[in-house]
């Protein structure tokens, strides 16, 4: 026993050791792909990536792997071999080959892919990071058509790539999507639609006032990162909303306005709602706004010293003692990159 | 009934005990060679270029707890904000530290105060201060009243507003992709896929360790450290991993570990009514998950995802293990519900009796044997032949699980030099006369501590720096 087991030690050590001075390894082949190389033939290679054992599936990858990199026209065989494969039972298989596929960037990978993420039950999101990278001529028409079909999942994720990719959409298609039944793929157009719209305003406003929460979350950030100042008012309704969430986003997004998003905080420093009026103060701290009061009531402005009473007033003394903290200290940075040019404090009044 | 009778017997029970023990060992190694080499070649076929500049990955807060932390945990904070994934955020919570870890991080990463309001999920202990940085608009810097590990992790998660969250220690170094290895299998499938643990390093300094590049990463010299390297990679990458593949995996380590945020709100967050937090909350979610028959996944992964502190002395070693011990029994003891219930699948009729047996029996068992070789000894009943070659088999069998563990690690990671590694396998044999005597000291106090109703943390003084 002693013996068997001594005799077990030393061949793992000799395996590790082994393992590491194996000089015949080429690091770019996949592990466990012991019959596929690029020595191959082509047409034992399209045998190995049409083997649908589930014991095989490294070769199976190793050989899609090798067939998506040939330059030359792809065989009716190696094409059949990628379209299997994508489709195939076996999770490991499929994402093999969409990396593979992906690697292609031609018309053809923008085909499969697009057929992946419209049959995929799960993983769409991998199929929407390799759709990604493809060129946006190619994607975008074969995406676009995707936006009328029929399964909500399909316009959900057809729209989430369509914002990534940057390609634009009309107003009819825009105006179709804003009265979707599905409130995901509402909350998608919202998410893309400064990405793929010129003039978003007008839609996101509209999706201010969705039923369903995060919906209105992603058209306030939508209008926050598309700096849409004159939504101010309509964003600083959502203070109130009864969904952190929302409130958070609102708030983001009225920092994001500068100016115009300070005016609505000041606004509702007064108001009924406890959360309203804390994220309002919050609003006009993360703009610097607050700060700047602190530092100008230093030299005896009366009216940055009504905005710092409205304040403590509002939500206790927490965010100007914060204030003036920030103040104080002497290596002192712009508080937000979003706030544009420095308020006046004439908009308190 | 004779001594002679008594002792043969108590041989009997503890040759019964290595048996079933090491059976169960074997077992799990090769169910864990199986899992490890088909991660590996998975990640390999996968080719994440892609998805590491993507915005279709999904978010992560990552939340630490700090108590006297000046020492490590700018570097630790650094290692995280380093780290190569699209969007996260940074949540250091200070519990309330009597050095300057508030001090250091507020001049490393020029702490502003600010206030904000957020969802308050869980009750926590007082907030004194809230800080954001002029450096990295991603991290936040909470400043609260000392209330333990799992009150500053709830109190974390009230801040947290990403649908992941990552805990990790404060001593805990990140590799520059440990985010997207542990986030990669959840991408796959984030219905049920809810946790995501890893191996890390043991190094005396994690921040000096992490510069050296892959593949030519020492082991520390010292022997103490290289046991305790030993000793993680052995239980990760020759047990957990075989956890995992059965879905039974009851050990989501501190360091570093990825849950789904609606999971660990649903479950109540952290408890503050066990030593420690990590072991307790991964069996909440298995009883809860199983309890409620709805499906998921936590998974332990054999990427070396960074590189934590390990004790240099073997007092603090024995104060950390004594710890763990009196945790593994805290919860084991809590959750005896789950043991031998079908209700609870692989984790009431696998898990929980092997963490039984390895875990809560063995520091009984040690002291067993041990007794028996006092007392055989003492009667002149000690075949010292046989004794000789039992302990030389035992040595030999450490050794080997070592060596597969080592396997599966270069197999995976492909990390350490090469003599390093070959190192790390000499020693497994020698692990049972220089270091197993150590962890069965430390678990025997754990035992005692535990009976004693001993909550205390006995945090371990964090290794000295070089003065830069």
């Amino acid at each position: 026993m002693l013996l068997a087991f001594s005799v077990a030690w030393a061949v793992t050590l000799a395996a590790i050791v082994a393992g590491r001075l194996r000089i015949d390894r080429d690091p770019a082949r996949l592990r466990g792909a012991r019959r596929v190389t690029a020595a191959t033939p082509r047409t034992r290679r399209a045998r190995y990536a049409g083997d649908r054992r589930r014991r095989r599936r490294w070769n199976r990858i190793e050989a899609l792997r090798l067939i998506a990199e040939t330059r030359t026209p792809l065989r009716l065989a190696e094409r059949e071999a990628l379209v299997d494969a994508l489709a195939d039972p076996n999770e490991d298989v499929r994402l093999g080959a969409l990396a593979a596929i992906s690697a292609r960037g031609d018309e053809l990978a923008a085909q499969l892919l697009v057929t992946a993420l419209v049959d995929w039950q799960t993983g769409r999101a991998r199929v929407a990071t390799e759709l990604e990278r493809q060129p946006e001529e190619q994607v975008a028409p074969l995406l676009r058509a995707l936006l009328s079909d029929p399964r909500q999942d399909v316009r959900f994720w057809a729209l989430q790539v369509i914002g990534r990719s940057r390609s634009s959409l009309s107003w009819a298609e825009v105006s179709e999507l804003l009265h979707d039944p599905s409130p995901n793929v509402r909350a998608a157009l919202a998410e893309g639609l400064p990405l793929f719209y010129r003039r978003p305003t007008m839609a996101l406003r509209r999706l201010l006032a969705d039923d369903e929460w995060f919906v209105r979350l992603h058209a306030a950030r939508a209008l926050g990162e598309a700096r849409a100042v004159r939504a101010a008012p309509a964003v600083a309704e959502l203070l109130r909303d009864p969904s952190w969430w929302v409130r958070d986003a609102a708030e983001k997004a009225l920092v994001a306005f500068g100016k115009a998003g300070t005016r609505e905080a000041l606004r509702l420093l007064d108001d009924e709602d406890p959360f309203a009026r804390d994220s309002a103060a919050e609003v006009l701290q993360d703009s610097g706004f607050l700060e700047r009061c602190v530092t100008t009531a230093a030299s005896g402005n009366a009216e940055a010293e009504a905005v710092l009473a409205k304040v403590r007033s509002a939500v206790g003394d927490v965010l100007v003692e914060s204030a003036v903290a920030r103040a104080a200290s002497p290596d002192q940075t712009p508080a937000h990159e979003g706030a544009d040019d420095e308020p006046r404090l004439a908009v308190a009044s | 009934v004779t001594l002679e009778l008594l002792l043969r017997w108590a041989v009997y029970a503890c040759f019964g005990y290595l048996v079933a023990v090491y059976g169960t060992f074997f077992a799990l190694a090769a169910v864990s060679v199986v899992e490890g080499v088909f991660r590996a070649r998975q990640r390999d076929a996968e080719d994440l270029v892609g998805v590491f500049d993507s915005r279709f990955t999904i978010p992560v807060s990552v939340l630490f707890a700090a108590y006297n932390e000046e020492v490590p945990i700018v570097n630790s904070v650094r290692s995280v904000l380093a780290n190569r994934y699209p969007e996260f955020e940074v949540i250091v919570v200070n519990d309330g530290s009597t050095d300057r870890t508030l001090e250091v991080l507020r001049e490393a990463f020029q702490l502003q105060p600010r206030h904000i309001f957020f969802r308050k999920r869980f009750e926590t202990e007082q907030i004194r201060g809230i800080y954001g940085s002029d450096v990295d608009p991603r991290l936040i810097v909470i400043d609260k009243e000392n209330g333990g590990k799992s009150d500053s992790l709830n109190c974390a998660l009230n801040f947290a507003r990403y649908r992941y969250m990552l805990g990790i220690d404060a001593d805990t170094v990140l590799a520059s992709d440990a985010l997207m290895a542990g986030m990669r299998l959840i991408l796959r499938d984030p219905a049920t896929v809810i946790g995501v643990t890893s191996i890390l390093s043991i190094a005396e300094q994690p921040e000096i360790r992490m510069r050296e590049p892959r593949g030519r990463r020492r082991i520390d010299r010292r022997p103490l450290l290289a046991f305790q390297q030993l000793d993680y990679t052995r239980s990760f990458l020759a047990a957990r991993l075989g956890w995992s593949r059965f879905n039974f995996m009851l050990c989501s380590v501190g360091a570093f570990s990825i849950w789904r945020r609606d999971v660990i709100e649903e479950v109540g967050g952290f408890s503050r009514d066990f030593t420690c937090e990590d072991i307790e909350l991964t069996f909440r979610v298995h009883e809860h998950f199983r309890r409620l028959g709805r499906p998921y996944r936590i998974l332990s992964l054999g990427e070396t995802v960074g590189a934590t502190e390990g004790p240099t002395s073997v007092r603090s070693l024995i104060r950390q293990r004594e710890r763990w011990q009196r945790v593994i029994m805290e919860t084991v003891f809590a959750y005896r519900g789950m043991l031998g219930r079908r209700r609870y699948g692989t984790v009431g009729l696998l898990g929980i009796p092997f963490f039984l047996l390895s875990e809560v029996v063995s520091p009984f068992a040690e002291l067993l044997s041990v007794a028996v070789l006092l007392v055989s000894a003492a009667a002149g009943l000690l075949d010292l032949q046989v004794f000789a070659l039992t302990i030389a088999g035992i040595a030999v069998v450490n050794g080997v699980l070592t060596n597969i563990a080592a396997l599966v690690d270069d197999y995976t990671n492909r990390l350490y030099r090469l003599p390093d590694l070959v190192r790390l396998c000499l020693l497994g044999p020698l692990e049972l006369f220089l270091y197993r005597p150590i962890i069965s000291l430390a678990r025997a106090r754990g035992v005692v501590g535990y009976l004693r109703g001993d909550r205390g943390w006995n945090k371990f003084e964090r290794n000295v720096r070089a003065a830069a």
